[in-house]
């Protein structure tokens, strides 16, 4: 499993890339020691078909204000607001996207990407194994965390 | 046809808590709201859904009402944020949710709906953003407790 999770890692680091962000994976694939995140806001996209499980991007609202930010041109966000929630559903969307490219002998369906915003957050990814990772970014640190059903 | 596929889930969700705790519960659409619960701990289990129809269903209650249910399907008392809660929703929403993607995929139009596996998710002041979707809100309610279930369908689908 810790090669799909350094797919979309990598994955991520070229959507990074792409909207003019340098994103340095820590190459790190640890099993979480709890179930909590340090991390405020998540979006979620869920697999289906050949693999079936979920892949949760997490950061702070001040990571996600600057990659929404700088996806909009450089222009000027003071919040999380609907615009800026929508553009890093993109980034996750387009992360994910990317990724299954790379997966040439499977077929794997994505769902639509959902936000989760709250404080002390707690998040179990299903029953089963969940590796996590880390990309760090000019403005903070993104966190990758993949739950598939063996 | 969002309201045939939320009368789904919630009858499978009342026919699945009745035989694992033995509640009798009634549901309603009440007007769609998401989180409906926007004090105090909240949990929230999300299944997403591809096929000819793409989205989420979203089982929402407070983490009161998480730990009584946890503790009518294990038969014995469990602490606060006991992971024995979090698992007891995984399953039940697993279990419902998939019922109720079979009847719908055994429908003469044959949607091939897939669902992923539920993700729990337990915080304060949860807010849940779902772009392009059109949302049902059914309540289920049973003495003094109730949950809610959230259909988000994308309307790109």
């Amino acid at each position: 499993m810790k090669n799909y999770l350094e797919s979309f890692t990598k994955a991520t680091s070229n959507v990074l890339s792409q909207i003019g962000a340098e994103g340095k994976e820590s190459g790190e694939y640890l099993i979480p020691e709890d179930i909590f995140c340090k991390h405020e806001v998540m979006v979620i996209i869920g697999l289906t078909q050949a693999l079936r499980g979920s892949v949760v991007y997490s950061m702070s609202p001040r990571t996600a204000i600057n990659i929404a930010s700088t996806m909009m041109g450089g222009m000027t966000i003071a919040e999380l607001d609907e615009m800026a929630r929508s553009a890093i559903c993109e980034f996750a969307n387009m992360s994910a996207g990317v990724c299954l490219t790379t997966f040439q002998d499977l077929e794997v369906d994505i769902t639509p990407p959902t936000m989760v915003i709250g404080e002390k957050m707690a998040l179990m990814l299903g029953l089963y194994d969940v590796f996590i990772t880390h990309i760090t970014t000019p403005w903070g640190e993104i966190e990758l965390r993949l739950g598939i059903e063996q | 046809m969002s309201v045939e596929y939320l009368t789904q889930f919630s009858t499978n969700c009342i026919e699945v808590m009745n035989k694992m705790t033995g509640l009798s519960c009634e549901w309603q659409e009440v007007v769609p709201c998401l989180p409906a619960i926007t004090e105090g701990m909240t949990v929230v289990s999300l299944l997403g859904l591809t096929g000819s129809t793409r989205g989420r269903v979203v089982m929402e209650m407070d983490i009161r009402v998480a730990r009584e249910l946890a503790e009518m399907m294990n038969g014995e008392s469990l602490k606060e944020m006991d992971p024995m809660i979090f698992y007891s929703l995984t399953e039940l929403s697993n279990i419902f949710s998939g019922k109720a993607i079979t009847q719908l995929n055994n429908r003469p139009e044959r949607p091939g709906l897939r669902l992923t596996p539920p993700n729990v998710f337990v915080g304060e002041k949860i807010q849940i953003f779902a772009e392009k979707a059109t949302l049902r809100t059914a309540q289920i309610r049973w003495n003094n407790s109730f949950l809610y279930i959230h259909l988000c369908i994308d309307e790109r689908s």
